[in-house]
């Protein structure tokens, strides 16, 4: 029984955390900020059209390039959000696997039902069990 | 976000135990061979009598994206909850 109490917290946060972003913003806004501050100096020298400025100079040169690809996606969301994952990354591609299984209602599930969205999969020793 | 829990005890255990606690979550039963256990090292064999606890994350695509060999029940749910939302958060 004491196991259920986690995993039940798990799942109501699951349906709020997973929908609320903190890692993608914190590594866009990084990317974001720098092209902003050199978007910035280019507007000051175009004098004073700040919109236009932005969205030429450094929107096509800092923003679509440097920040967007390089910075936000690449190191931002691989290699920083890697290293602080708590699982562990599998050293190769691991796809699912072929199976049947049977859900408690007594509906068969089979690999096409693991693709469409991710999935947690826990395995428990029985039910109703504690840690 | 799918979750499903998955062992070898049969769907009136299962069923039971999802109506006892109200799971909105499946919970499978595995195969008679141990298939998803023994795939993704949660038992060594299609004798084994039960699963080790253990959690994997997987894409949409069903490719393993992370696995959590060791599971300790009170910190567990919120470092995959973590990961989750690192992974999949906006």
């Amino acid at each position: 029984m004491r196991l259920t109490l986690p995993f039940i917290s798990l799942l109501g946060v699951f349906s709020l955390g997973c929908s609320g972003a903190e890692e993608p913003v914190d590594g866009t806004s990084t990317g974001g900020s720098d092209d902003g501050g050199s978007g910035d100096e280019g507007t000051g020298d175009d004098g004073g059209t700040g919109d236009e400025g932005t969205g030429d100079d450094g929107g096509d040169d800092g923003s679509s390039d440097d920040g967007g690809d390089d910075g936000g996606d690449d190191d931002g969301g691989d290699d920083g959000s890697t290293a602080d994952l708590y699982g562990d990354t599998p050293e190769e591609a691991l796809p699912a696997p072929d199976f049947t299984a049977t859900n408690y209602d007594g509906a068969a599930r089979t690999r096409e039902d693991l693709l469409g969205s991710p999935t947690v999969m826990w395995f428990y020793p029985a039910a109703a069990t504690s840690g | 976000m799918r979750i499903v829990g998955v062992s070898f005890d049969d769907i009136e255990k299962n069923a039971e135990w999802a109506e006892d606690e109200g799971f909105t979550f499946e919970l499978w039963t595995d195969s008679d061979e141990n298939t998803l256990a023994q795939y993704y090292g949660s038992a060594d064999g299609p004798n084994q009598t039960w699963a080790n606890r253990k959690t994997v994350l997987l894409d949409a695509e069903g490719t393993l994206l992370l696995d959590y060999p060791s599971v300790d029940v009170g910190t567990h749910p919120g470092q995959v909850l973590s990961d989750c939302q690192a992974l999949f958060g906006s």
